[in-house]
C-alpha cells in the first residue's frame, strides 16, 4: 500500500485520481504512524516553499520523512523540500539531498507552465518557479531544457523526486507512477 | 578512455574464470576490499564488481551486499551478476553501487528494466551483452538468449539504456587480446550508446586499439590480477582522458517547451452547453466524457469554464474538478464564478491543477495576490476578455461578467497589474474575434507578450489552422485555446498540431 501524504500544499486528490485510474493500492496518511505503516509513500506538492515547511513543522512530520526508509517519491514542490534550502521565501527544507532551490532564470518565461521535453526524449508536464540544483549531479536522474538546464527527476537513496507531474503526464507519466508502485513491495 | 578494473567474486573469494566457465576458476585472494582499495590508490575511479556465484545461481546475499557498500565507499562501483528484477536494482543501488549491470533482466523481464531506467536515471543502468559470434547468451553465458547481437543492441537503446557492456565471451579470461573488430562495428552501428569493451585485454596496446575502435571505457581482469599490466600503464596508453556523462547534454536550446492546445468546455449546472458533433458519445452533455475524448486525441490541457457563478454552480464545479481528474491523465483549470480564494483552494483540492479568475479579480485585484501566496502563482490564472476601443490610445478594454460589462480599463496595463499580482498565466480572449473563427487578435496577444514573462493563452477567433500558427508566431502565445471549432468537428485536435509542426513549432507529438 502507498500513502500519499496529507499536509497544506497538496494536489492531493490529483495524485490519488492518478493512482486510483491506474488500479494502484494508496491511502492517505498524515501521522508518523500512519507514515511507519505504508510501503512506499508520495510526498506531493504545490504551492508555497515556506508555507508547507511550517506545516511540516506543526505537524512533526520532518523526523518521519527524513528518516523513511521506504521508497519515497516527492513531486514538483515535493522533491524541492527535500533539499536543504529554497530561495522561494528563504526557507529551510528537510535536507535530505544535499543542494538548493533556485529561482528559474529571467530570460525564459516563468513561471514553467506546460509539457517540455525531457532528455529522454518524452514530454512532462511542469508547472514551476524554482527548479532544484542539487549538490552532486550524480543524483540528477533526468533533465530538461527551459533557460538552464533544470533537475526534472533525482534519486538518492530511497528518495526519489521528480519536477513534473507525473499524475499529469499522459502515458510518460502513468508509466512512471507504475514503475515506482512495482518498487513499492 | 577510462579504465575499470574487475574484481569477481566466487564463494567469496577473488577470481576469474576461463570463458566464463565454472569448473575452470583462477582464485586470486580472499579479500576483495584489499584488491579494491590496491585499485584506488593506483588510480581507478570505478570498479567492476560482479557476483558470480549469483550469476550462477541466482539470489543474492546479504553478505555481497555489504560488501557493496563498503567498496562504494573506497571508489565508485558498478555491480553485476543475478540482478534480475526491480526490487535487486533497488537494493543495490541503495547499497551504495553507481550502477547496476544487468543482461538476462533484458530479456527476461524488458519492461522492469524500462522502470529502472526511468526511476535510476540511465547513469545507473549498464547493458550487459555477453556476445557469442553473432549470439547473445544470457544465465551466466550457459543459455542463448534467443536473440542476435544487433537486435539486442536494439532493444537496448528502445529501452532508454544508454551504456553497453559487451563481452565477447570467446576471450574473456584468456589473455588473447581483445575483439576489436567487434566494437568498432559497434560504434558504427550503435554512436549513440557508450561502450565498454570487455574480454581478453593484455596490455596497453590493447587499450590503444580498443580507444581507436571508439571504446568509452574497458573493463580489465585477468591482466590486472595476474600482474601481467599494471593500472597505470593501462590508463597511459589512453588519449583520451575525460569521462564523458551519461546523461546526454540536452541541446542548447532556450528551452523545449511545447507549444499547448487546448480545447476550452463552456459548462453550465454541470453540462456541457455549446453544442458538439462528436460521433459515438452516449452523451454529448457530460463535460468528463467530451474530457476524456479530448484527451484521447492528444490535447495537452482542458479548461472549464463554468459559466453559472451562482453558490450551486461552484458546488457543481467542484464536483466536475473530481470527476474530471479521475477521468484524464492531462492537466485542466477551472474557471467561472471564482470569487474567494476559498473558491479556488477546493476546486485545486478536487483535483483542478489552475484556476482563472476575471471579474473578480478585476472588481477586487487583491485576489489574484492572495490566490498566488496561498495557493501557488502556477495555479493562478487571470482569464481577461478585452474588445478593442478608441480609448487607452487606441488599445483594447477589459469586459466583465462574460462581456456584458465594460470596466473601462486598459487591457495591456491590466495584464501587467495582473502578473505583478501573482497572476502565473494569463487567458487572454478577444472578445471581438470571440466565435468568428476569423483568427487570434494577434495584435492583443503581441502587445501583452511585450510587457508580461508568463506564459499566454491565446483565446477567440482560432478557425483555420494557420490562425493558430499565427497566435504563435506573430501574437507569441505559448498556448491556442479554441471550443467552437473543436466541438463542431471543423478542426480536430491534430489538424492544429499537424499545422503548428509543419510551421517548426514545437509540439507535444
Amino acid at each position: 500500500m502507498i500513502g500519499i501524504l496529507r499536509y497544506n500544499a497538496g494536489n492531493r486528490e490529483s495524485v490519488i485520481a492518478a493512482l486510483r485510474r491506474l488500479d494502484i493500492p494508496a491511502t492517505t496518511v498524515e501521522t508518523s504512524d500512519e507514515i511507519a505503516r505504508v510501503d512506499g509513500l508520495i510526498f506531493p506538492g504545490a504551492g508555497a516553499a515556506g508555507a508547507a515547511m511550517d506545516d511540516l513543522r506543526t505537524k512533526r512530520l520532518v523526523g518521519p520523512l527524513r528518516e523513511f526508509r521506504k521508497p519515497f517519491l516527492g513531486l514538483c514542490l515535493g522533491m524541492q523540500l527535500l533539499l536543504d534550502f529554497s530561495e522561494e521565501g528563504n526557507t529551510e527544507c528537510l535536507g535530505i539531498v544535499r543542494g538548493t532551490v533556485r529561482r528559474l532564470p529571467d530570460d525564459v518565461v516563468r513561471p514553467h507552465i506546460g509539457w517540455n521535453r525531457l532528455d529522454t526524449g518524452e514530454y512532462a508536464y511542469f508547472a514551476h518557479g524554482y527548479a532544484c540544483f542539487p549538490a552532486d549531479p550524480r543524483v540528477v536522474t533526468m533533465s530538461v531544457r527551459h533557460g538552464a538546464t533544470i533537475c526534472a527527476g533525482l534519486r538518492q537513496g530511497c528518495y526519489f523526486g521528480l519536477q513534473w507531474h507525473p499524475e499529469k503526464s499522459g502515458r510518460t507519466g502513468d508509466r512512471f507512477l507504475q514503475s515506482f508502485a512495482s518498487l513499492c513491495k | 578512455m577510462q579504465v575499470i578494473p574487475a574484481i569477481d567474486l566466487l564463494d567469496g573469494k577473488v577470481v576469474r574464470l576461463a570463458r566464463g566457465d565454472f569448473s575452470r576458476v583462477t582464485v586470486f585472494g580472499d579479500d576483495p576490499v584489499r584488491v579494491a582499495e590496491d585499485y584506488r590508490r593506483s588510480g581507478a575511479d570505478r570498479l567492476h564488481f560482479v557476483n558470480l556465484s549469483a550469476a550462477k545461481d541466482g539470489g543474492e546475499d546479504r553478505q555481497f551486499l555489504q560488501l557493496v557498500s563498503r567498496l562504494s565507499r573506497i571508489v565508485e562501483v558498478q555491480v553485476g551478476g543475478g540482478i534480475r528484477d526491480l526490487p535487486s536494482v533497488r537494493r543495490h543501488l541503495e547499497a551504495g553501487a553507481s550502477a547496476v549491470v544487468v543482461g538476462t533482466m533484458l530479456f527476461a523481464d524488458p519492461d522492469a528494466v524500462r522502470a529502472a531506467v526511468a526511476l535510476f536515471g540511465p547513469q545507473s543502468i549498464v547493458a550487459a551483452l555477453d556476445v557469442d559470434g553473432e549470439k547473445v547468451k544470457i544465465l551466466g553465458w550457459r543459455k542463448d538468449s534467443g536473440s542476435g547481437l544487433w537486435d539486442a543492441a536494439r532493444l537496448v537503446e528502445r529501452l532508454g539504456i544508454r551504456q553497453v557492456l559487451a563481452t565477447d565471451i570467446s576471450r574473456d579470461g584468456m589473455a588473447s587480446g581483445p575483439n576489436v573488430a567487434l566494437y568498432a562495428e559497434w560504434k558504427r552501428r550503435f554512436p549513440r550508446l557508450r561502450i565498454t569493451a570487455s574480454g581478453g585485454v593484455r596490455d596497453a596496446a590493447d587499450i590503444r586499439a580498443l580507444e581507436e575502435a571508439g571504446c568509452d571505457s574497458v573493463v580489465v581482469g585477468r591482466a590486472l590480477l595476474d600482474n601481467s599490466a599494471t593500472f597505470a600503464s593501462l590508463v597511459h596508453a589512453c588519449t583520451r582522458k575525460e569521462i564523458e556523462s551519461a546523461v546526454v547534454p540536452q541541446e542548447e536550446k532556450q528551452s523545449g517547451l511545447a507549444v499547448r492546445v487546448i480545447p476550452c468546455l463552456d459548462v453550465a449546472q454541470g453540462r456541457v452547453v455549446k453544442g458538439t458533433n462528436f460521433q459515438n458519445l452516449r452523451d454529448a452533455g457530460d463535460p468528463v466524457e467530451l474530457a476524456r475524448r479530448y484527451c484521447d486525441e492528444g490535447a495537452d490541457e482542458l479548461v472549464f469554464l463554468d459559466i453559472t457563478a451562482t453558490s450551486d454552480g461552484r458546488r457543481t464545479a467542484v464536483e466536475l474538478a473530481s470527476r474530471v481528474a479521475d477521468a484524464v491523465n492531462i492537466p485542466f483549470t477551472i474557471g467561472g464564478g471564482v470569487c474567494r480564494v476559498a473558491d479556488a483552494r477546493r476546486l485545486l483540492e478536487a483535483g483542478a491543477d489552475k484556476v482563472a479568475v476575471n471579474s473578480a479579480a478585476v472588481a477586487d485585484p487583491t485576489l489574484l495576490e492572495e490566490m498566488s501566496q496561498q495557493l501557488g502563482v502556477a495555479n493562478t490564472i487571470c482569464a481577461i476578455d478585452a474588445r478593442r476601443t478608441r480609448r487607452h490610445g487606441g488599445g483594447w478594454t477589459v469586459l466583465t461578467r462574460g462581456g456584458r460589462d465594460d470596466a473601462n480599463i486598459d487591457a495591456v496595463a491590466w495584464a501587467e497589474r495582473a502578473v505583478r499580482l501573482g497572476a502565473g498565466e494569463l487567458l487572454v480572449t478577444s472578445h471581438d474575434r470571440d466565435g468568428t473563427a476569423a483568427g487570434f487578435d494577434t495584435d492583443l496577444l503581441a502587445r501583452i507578450k511585450e510587457k508580461v514573462s508568463v506564459p499566454v493563452i491565446a483565446s477567440g477567433g482560432g478557425g483555420s489552422p494557420e490562425s493558430f500558427v499565427d497566435a504563435v508566431r506573430v501574437g507569441g502565445a505559448d498556448a491556442v485555446l479554441a471550443a467552437g471549432v473543436f466541438h463542431f468537428g471543423v478542426l480536430s485536435i491534430s489538424d492544429v498540431k499537424a499545422a503548428l509542426r509543419s510551421a517548426q513549432i514545437p509540439i507535444r507529438p
